[in-house]
């Protein structure tokens, strides 16, 4: 019987690149260590369109979202804790008593948190003058 | 090279003898066989008695069998050669692993191509516990290990209905 976690790193390397949806890049890395040695960002082509997931509506009991991922077919609903990577909804509010509401100028994220949970996202917004939030 | 070209003008086709690890050998034409990397340089080098001994007779039938087909490729017969591709990888997974550690051995680039994508394709919209099962692997992680791995893509794993099937 062959083992496939023991196929050489370069060949790996060729079958990851050749995994061009991002669901399926994640699975490939999850299969074991060798495997997951090279599923690395930099074996996975980013410039390729992928389809974005479909974040639904919060639920206001609940400090996380919910995501569709279209690519699987409508079928993948996914949960997304807001631990691994969107601020609570409540964190602009916090920073703005007395006001009911802020207006968001813009948000940078300093990564592309489909690849990876380690990232920053900056808001610039409007409360009492401009300011800047980070999480 | 300038000795390929001379001989093949006056109509004798330059031979080479391939040796499988179990010992078989096989007479080609030099023109089917340099499309792999590995022994061209052997020939360039001088050698026509090539000793492939990570490569068995089987194996070795297969791959002399894609050189074959793909040295016939021309612009009319695409179609033909797409549709061999496509029979070519239907082979069990033992056959495609030792194919594409051959292919790699060997450095025939087309043929690691078409196996890669076969074997990337197989993995397309399963669940990590279908591809364990199809591709035989067991999990070498720990359960902290594991937790770890799914926690950093939690949205990737869970809710989902995959495609828990091995075909």
């Amino acid at each position: 019987m062959v083992n496939w976690s023991e196929l050489p790193y370069d060949l790996l390397v060729m079958i990851a690149k050749r995994v061009l949806v991002m669901e399926d890049f994640v699975v490939f890395g999850a299969v074991c260590k060798s495997w997951r040695s090279t599923a690395t960002k930099e074996n996975f082509d980013e410039s390729l369109p992928q389809v974005s997931l479909l974040m639904l509506a919060a639920d206001k009991d609940n400090d996380y979202r919910e995501f569709f991922s279209l690519s699987k077919k409508l079928k993948g609903k996914c949960v997304f804790q807001h631990k691994n990577g969107l601020p609570p909804h409540t964190g602009l509010d916090d920073c703005e008593p007395g006001y009911d509401y802020v207006i968001i100028d813009l948000a940078v994220l300093s990564a592309n948190p489909s690849l990876t949970s380690d990232y920053v996202l900056m808001v610039s917004y409007y409360g009492h003058g401009s300011r800047l939030a980070f999480w | 090279m300038a000795s390929s070209s001379s001989s093949s003008k006056t109509g004798l086709k330059k031979m080479l003898t391939l040796k499988s690890s179990d010992g078989d050998e096989f007479e080609l034409e030099e023109s089917i066989v340099i499309q792999c990397q590995t022994i061209k340089h052997m020939v360039e080098d001088g050698f026509s008695l090539i000793p492939l001994q990570n490569v068995d007779t089987k194996t070795l039938t297969k791959i002399i069998e894609y050189m074959k087909k793909h040295a016939e490729k021309t612009e009319s017969n695409k179609e033909e050669i797409k549709n061999f591709n496509k029979e070519f990888v239907k082979g069990s997974f033992d056959d495609q692993f030792e194919l594409v550690s051959a292919a790699n051995y060997l450095h025939i680039n087309g043929l690691m191509d078409l196996l890669c994508q076969s074997i990337a394709d197989r993995i397309n919209n399963k669940s990590v516990r279908a591809v364990r099962e199809i591709f035989n692997i067991s999990n070498d992680y720990t359960p902290d290990e594991e937790e770890k791995v799914r926690d950093e893509h939690k949205w990737a794993h869970e809710g989902g209905e995959f495609d828990e099937s091995l075909d």
